[in-house]
């Protein structure tokens, strides 16, 4: 067991230097001259030079890969290319803890409403409950979250004014204030995952429900609501830890989109901007922050599940 | 003696379609206590269905229609599941078909036992756990404190079994049902728990239905059978008599079709001809004239009552006073023979020293230097099979004779070793065989249900190898001619080339697997359990089709299965195999017979023989076959020997030994105190018996 | 072996797609409302991607004079934007875009994946460890970011969305095709068809895809509502369809400055997509259960 935890917190570090090497070569294939492109085409030869020479872009390629990969190892994650050069740590750091706030509400809104409502259609398989519920989630797992994310704005903000339209980051926020303005962007969220996740429970319960060991159950005369919560879901929800996890990466598309939605200042409006302004050591720096925390997400998951399944546990 | 369980005119339907089809049609049975009843019939005679109804079980897409079933005099159809709850795990116990997936694989066995008495007798948890620590040790489990706190995936087969026998005799139930609880095991654990269901349900003074499809079984645990054939009863009787003489066509032609050790090599076997009736299509009279070579009109009009023949029995035939007499017999047809054509001179294969391991040493392994996790599936092996001779290869699970078979064909490539075909050497590689090798080596494969492409007809499987195999091009008329010949040889009509696998049954799919290995006129059909799923009047048919086959084409056979009984009708030559190795060879009557490697002898005595005049042997293997990533050392059987005679077994490997005709075993026993010691501790050996 | 190759080779081909399967097909489809009305819906957007532009009363770019912020009526059913063009006709026009580049990207990304797949299932070894790790670490990047990345980088065109389609889904139908492969690679009817000799290609091809298909038929409907959601979200985000061309995303997202006065001029592009996705989706879903497909969503 232990040494399964150590291999998949080797495959973490495996993972996450494959895809610095992919992140780094993408950000390689911006077309054209960065110095030119930024500083414009009047700067003279000379500007263009110490820009090159200020953040490395003379070195041989694999030179800056080491030299940007020890540094984003070290803490040191570079100077941004926008205007007064800020150093992109605590820039990236703040909007992280935005995002996680963000991410944290989420989990807390849309974990439990899916799983409940996937358990309820498994039981109820094959009723108006069941399509109802599969309808519901088939439905807002189809609408982009630029439109769910207006369509509440304007229905809870702006015509009945309960939330802020937008939600914007002030330093003296109270829980209070964190719950309001962060409760529409949540919401949108949870719609992206609720379709996803209880539909996967809803397969998982339905598999097990089929399988010999419940018959076993009732037939040891234990009461229906022992046969289903005791055993059924025993091993019905423990796929469900792996899907909520690979969900976290869908959330993480969703709060790109959402964060812009919502003008909130989060990770995803700044990878959206780094983008836009091709400002390569912000993007490099928010692009592995994010997969670094998308695959802390997995490997938390895979050792949970391992340790919660005996069949892994006890091999 | 008032019954444990009665079932009156039981009805039991199935939703299918959107309709009520009926699957239990008219059941009436007693059980008495201290019995255990024998509900017997092939795959889809409703047999679990029924057996499930008496613990009024049902399926989500089941019902009962009517009738009554009596449990001590109490109605259960008029009960509700929460009525039935009190009654289930108490006094109706299950023993299921498939352990492993039949325990929660997230609790531990101790827990899973403790449950049923927390909640039937009201123990503290701390009590119940001492009872389920007692309960299996009751099944001879050896350190049940140990495996109480185990779960399900770390025990093997033959122990899951137990716990669940365990679980079920926890509450000292009135009735257990037992539902083929041995058909995933070994033979030789078979034996073990058959004998162990024996002594607890004597012990625990309850009833059992025993659900089986396997006449031996039944033969040797039940004390009254019951014949079922699509949801009726056929015919039920104590079980000497019915074994003695059978009153029903269908139990007579299930009898006969069985390969038997002491039948004479030209016999065939009796095939029961056609297939089941589906649910939707039953046949207005009696349900089994379709197939019945006794039918008459009378049969198809006029549906048999089923009569009471005043000595215990019951049977739903019109005729069964004709066949009580003797006048009718289904067997009369069976007597024709076959020609056993003789083997030749030659040998078609010959197969030396094959190797094959498994596995690869890690990164870690070979950084280090050590060994990698090996296991020595088949271990310096060889083996020669005469033209027009089939050799059978027998062992259990884990022996190592798929992995033999599949090297043969080159399926997996040997490591090492030389194969001769037809007295060429041919290579063990796959892709450099030539495709005159190919043409002349097919397999046979076990799973009737993936030997077939599913999205091609017959008649697109049976070309391929025609068009890639046979020397000449042909045109298509030509293709189409050889198509209907090979169907015809599998004794099927032309129109089956225009089906496609899902429209066919498994006997049938087996015999399209057949007939695609015949297509280009091979030399050596390599059969690996090629009846072992089939229904015992299928694999009468397939056998006999086997045997034809040989004679006419001319073809040998190696033929791998884990039945003594089904080998012994093909085969003039068996290898027995244990661990990667062989362990005895001979003529198939010498094998049958002393004297035997141990492992040989135990094999025979964990057959169950279709006869309860005749006990089982009595020798048993303790445990299971070790893991070939471990091979113990000396004598591989020696952990499981019944008859070790000491420190030499352990250390050393075992010389060949001669006993005559080519009759080889490997064992440090001489043969004459082999004999000695297998004739003055003699067990019921069918063959000798008959002498 | 050539002369096998002679007239009677069309005869085996798998009658996978005969009348009779495509009626039965059509049947099933017929008795679930919901994905009937997906199959509907999807087919209707086919149609105005055919022909949406042909229909559209106006050009997408037209600046009707005295026309501008009209509310839908009879003569601009969608209303007209604050330049004064037509709704109706941007949206119409739109479909075009929103179909084609999702639809390539995904045959494009399902014909690579399906081939990769196929491969590494039946090969096995170290190529599928190497290949399938490397796609692994393909998928440990969420896709909308590595989308950005990608775009951020080769600068947002449609060539450029159709490739980065095409790099997010085919690891993931490659992983679905991979492992359907692994399942049927130990079949009986394959280990037949070695040991006839038969090449490689004809294994995979003739024996393991018509096994796939299924599969195939879900992944690919699953990943085409995907691709949609994708193109419209990088639309809004302003990285996708470049202007002038409409495109939905980028319409929801220019109208929102305008929300106050022109809803109309946000809500119609915004449906537009939703009953799209939805669409799509259902039909998906109803492909998954007709073909009893239990695989990842």
């Amino acid at each position: 067991m232990l040494q399964y935890i150590v291999r998949r917190i080797l495959l973490l570090f495996v993972t996450m230097l494959l895809t610095s090497i992919i992140v780094f070569a993408l950000t390689q294939f911006i077309p054209g001259d960065i110095a030119r492109l930024l500083l414009g085409r009047e700067a003279s030869e000379q500007a263009l030079e110490n820009f090159r020479d200020q953040f490395g872009l003379n070195d041989p390629l694999p030179q800056q890969y080491i030299n940007w990969l020890t540094g984003f190892v070290t803490g040191d994650w570079g100077t941004s290319f926008s205007s007064g050069n800020p150093a992109v740590r605590p820039l990236v750091l703040e909007r992280l803890g935005n995002s996680l706030r963000l991410t944290l509400m989420t989990l807390i809104i849309s974990i439990p409403l899916s799983i409940v409502l996937g358990i309820i259609a498994a039981l109820r398989e094959n009723t108006w409950v069941d399509s109802a519920i599969s309808l519901i989630s088939l439905s807002v797992v189809g609408l982009p979250e630029f439109v769910t994310g207006l369509v509440l704005i304007n229905v809870f903000a702006l015509q009945l004014g309960w939330f802020p339209a937008t939600a914007l980051v002030s330093s003296d926020h109270q829980l209070g204030d964190w719950l309001r303005i962060l409760f529409l962007p949540a919401v949108t969220a949870t719609l992206v995952l609720l379709g996803y996740v209880s539909r996967m429970t809803r397969a998982g319960v339905i598999d097990e429900l089929k399988k010999p060991y419940v018959r076993t159950a009732v037939l040891k005369g234990l009461p229906r609501r022992q046969v289903i919560f005791k055993h059924v879901l025993r091993n019905a929800l423990l796929p469900t830890i792996t899907v909520i996890a690979l969900s976290v990466g869908w959330l993480i598309g969703g709060l790109v989109v959402i964060e812009n939605v919502f003008n909130y200042s989060g990770l995803g409006a700044l990878l959206v901007e780094s983008v836009k302004q091709k400002n390569i050591p912000l993007l490099q720096a928010v692009v592995m922050i994010t997969i670094f925390f998308y695959a802390l997400a997995n490997l938390i998951a895979d050792v949970l599940y391992a340790v919660l399944n005996p069949r892994i546990r006890l091999t | 003696m008032s019954a444990v369980i009665q079932a009156n005119n039981l009805n039991v339907e199935y939703r299918l379609n959107k309709v009520w089809v009926n699957a239990i049609n008219e059941v009436s049975l007693t059980i008495n206590p201290l019995e255990i009843h024998g509900l017997v019939g092939e795959s889809g005679s409703g047999k679990t269905t029924l057996a499930l109804s008496l613990m009024r079980y049902m399926a989500g897409n089941a019902r009962i229609a009517s009738g009554e079933i009596l449990l001590d005099g109490d109605d259960l159809v008029r009960k509700t599941e929460v009525e039935m709850r009190k009654i289930w795990g108490r006094h109706l116990n299950l023993v299921p078909q498939d352990p492993l997936a039949s325990l929660n694989p997230s609790y531990t066995i101790g827990d899973q036992i403790a449950e049923i008495t927390q909640l039937h007798e009201g123990l503290s948890r701390a009590e119940a756990w001492k009872r389920a620590v007692e309960m299996l040790a009751s099944v001879k489990i050896a350190d049940p404190e140990a495996v109480a706190r185990r779960y399900p995936h770390q025990l093997s087969g033959g122990m899951q079994q137990r716990v669940t026998i365990a679980m079920a005799l926890s509450t000292q139930p009135r009735l257990l049902v037992l539902d083929e609880p041995t058909t995933a095991l070994d033979v030789t654990t078979q034996a073990v728990i058959l004998d162990l269901f024996r002594e607890l349900i004597r012990d625990n003074h309850a009833a059992a239905i025993y659900v089986s499809h396997d006449l031996g079984t039944v033969a040797q645990l039940c004390d009254h059978v019951t014949v079922l054939y699509a949801g009726e009863v056929m015919e039920s009787a104590p079980v000497d008599d019915l074994f003695a003489q059978p009153l029903h066509p269908y139990t007579a032609g299930l009898l006969a079709s069985l390969p038997r050790p002491t039948q004479n090599v030209e016999t065939r076997l009796y095939a029961i001809k056609g297939v089941a009736p589906s649910l939707t299509e039953r046949p207005k009279g009696c349900v089994f004239a379709p197939r019945c070579p006794l039918a008459t009109q009378k049969c198809f009009d006029e549906k048999p009552a089923l009569e009471n023949t005043g000595t215990g029995r019951t049977v739903k035939c019109h005729y069964w006073r004709d066949i009580a007499a003797g006048k009718l017999s289904v067997q009369a047809e069976s007597q024709e023979t076959t020609i056993n054509a003789a083997p030749r001179e030659g040998y078609v294969l010959n197969a030396r020293d094959i190797n094959k391991r498994f596995g690869e040493r890690s990164i870690l392994q070979r950084i280090t230097g050590r060994e990698g996790d090996y296991v020595h599936a088949v271990d310096n092996i060889s083996i020669r099979i005469r033209e027009r001779s089939t050799l059978g290869l027998v062992g259990e699970s884990g022996s190592g004779k798929t992995t033999l078979a599949r090297c043969i064909v080159a399926l997996d490539a040997a490591d090492s070793g030389e194969i001769e075909l037809g007295g060429i050497q041919i290579s063990n590689k796959l892709e450099e065989r030539t495709k005159d090798t190919l043409k002349n080596l097919p397999m046979v494969f076990q799973n009737p249900n993936d030997t077939l492409n599913p999205y091609q007809t017959v008649g697109q499987a049976l070309e391929r190898p025609l068009r890639t195999l046979s020397g000449e091009p042909m045109s298509r008329e030509q293709i189409r001619q050889r198509v209907a010949e090979l169907l015809q040889a599998v004794r099927l009509t032309p129109e089956y080339s225009n089906r496609y696998p899902s429209e066919l049954s498994g006997g049938e799919k087996q015999r399209i697997a057949i007939a695609r290995a015949f297509a280009a006129d091979p030399a050596l059909v390599v059969a690996d359990e090629p009846t072992s799923s089939l229904d015992v009047s299928v694999q009468a048919v397939i056998l006999n089709l086997l045997k034809d086959l040989r004679a006419e084409k001319g073809a040998s056979y190696l033929l791998i299965s884990h039945d003594l009984d089904v080998v012994s009708y093909l085969a003039d030559w068996i290898a027995v195999m244990y661990l990667g190795e062989i362990v005895e060879e001979g003529d198939t009557q010498d094998v049958y017979n002393a004297p035997s490697h141990p492992y040989t002898e135990a094999l025979i005595s964990a057959i169950p023989v279709p006869d309860p005049s005749q006990k089982q042997g009595h020798i048993r293997l303790e445990g299971e076959i070790p893991s070939a990533r471990h091979i113990p050392s000396g004598c591989r059987f020696h952990t499981r020997c019944p008859r070790k005679i000491g420190k030499i077994c352990e250390e050393q490997a075992p010389p060949w030994r001669d006993a005559g005709d080519g009759h080889s075993i490997r064992c440090h026993i001489p043969i004459d105190e082999l004999i000695a010691l297998q004739t003055t501790q003699p067990f019921n050996n069918p063959l000798s018996a008959q002498e | 072996m050539s002369a096998n190759q002679n007239s009677v080779e069309s005869a085996a081909t798998p009658r996978l797609f005969s009348g009779r399967a495509i009626g039965r097909f059509l049947g099933q489809i017929a008795r679930r409302p919901l994905s009937l009305m997906g199959m509907l819906i999807f087919v209707g957007f086919i149609f105005l991607a055919i022909f949406g532009p042909t229909i559209a009363p106006h050009q997408f770019d037209e600046l009707i004079r005295g026309a501008q912020r009209q509310a839908p009526s009879a003569e601009f059913p969608f209303g007209t934007d604050r330049l004064g063009r037509d709704v109706f006709s941007r949206v119409l026009w739109g479909a075009r875009e929103i179909i084609i580049i999702p639809g390539v990207a995904t045959v494009a990304a399902i014909i690579l994946g399906t081939i990769l797949g196929l491969t590494l299932g039946y090969y096995g070894g170290w190529l599928d460890e190497i290949v399938s790790r490397a796609l692994d670490s393909l998928l440990a990047i969420p896709a909308l970011v590595l989308a950005l990345v990608m775009l951020g980088t080769i600068g947002p065109s449609n060539i450029g969305i159709i490739i980065v389609i095409v790099l997010l889904y085919m690891p993931i139908v490659t992983r679905v095709i991979r492992s359907a492969t692994l399942n049927i690679r130990a079949s009986g009817y394959i280990e037949a068809a070695k040991l006839r000799g038969e090449s490689t290609s004809y294994i995979l091809f003739r024996e393991i895809l018509p096994g796939v298909l299924p599969a195939l038929a879900v992944e690919g409907a699953l990943r085409f509502s995907y691709a949609i959601f994708l193109t419209a979200s990088l639309g809004f985000l302003g990285l996708g369809v470049q202007p002038p061309s409409p495109d939905w995303g980028r319409m929801v997202a220019e109208a929102r400055p305008n929300f106050a006065r022109t809803p109309w001029e946000l809500w119609f592009p915004a449906a537009a997509i939703a009953v799209l996705v939805v669409g799509v989706n259902l039909m998906a879903d109803g492909l998954r259960r007709i073909f009893r497909y239990e695989g990842q969503i």
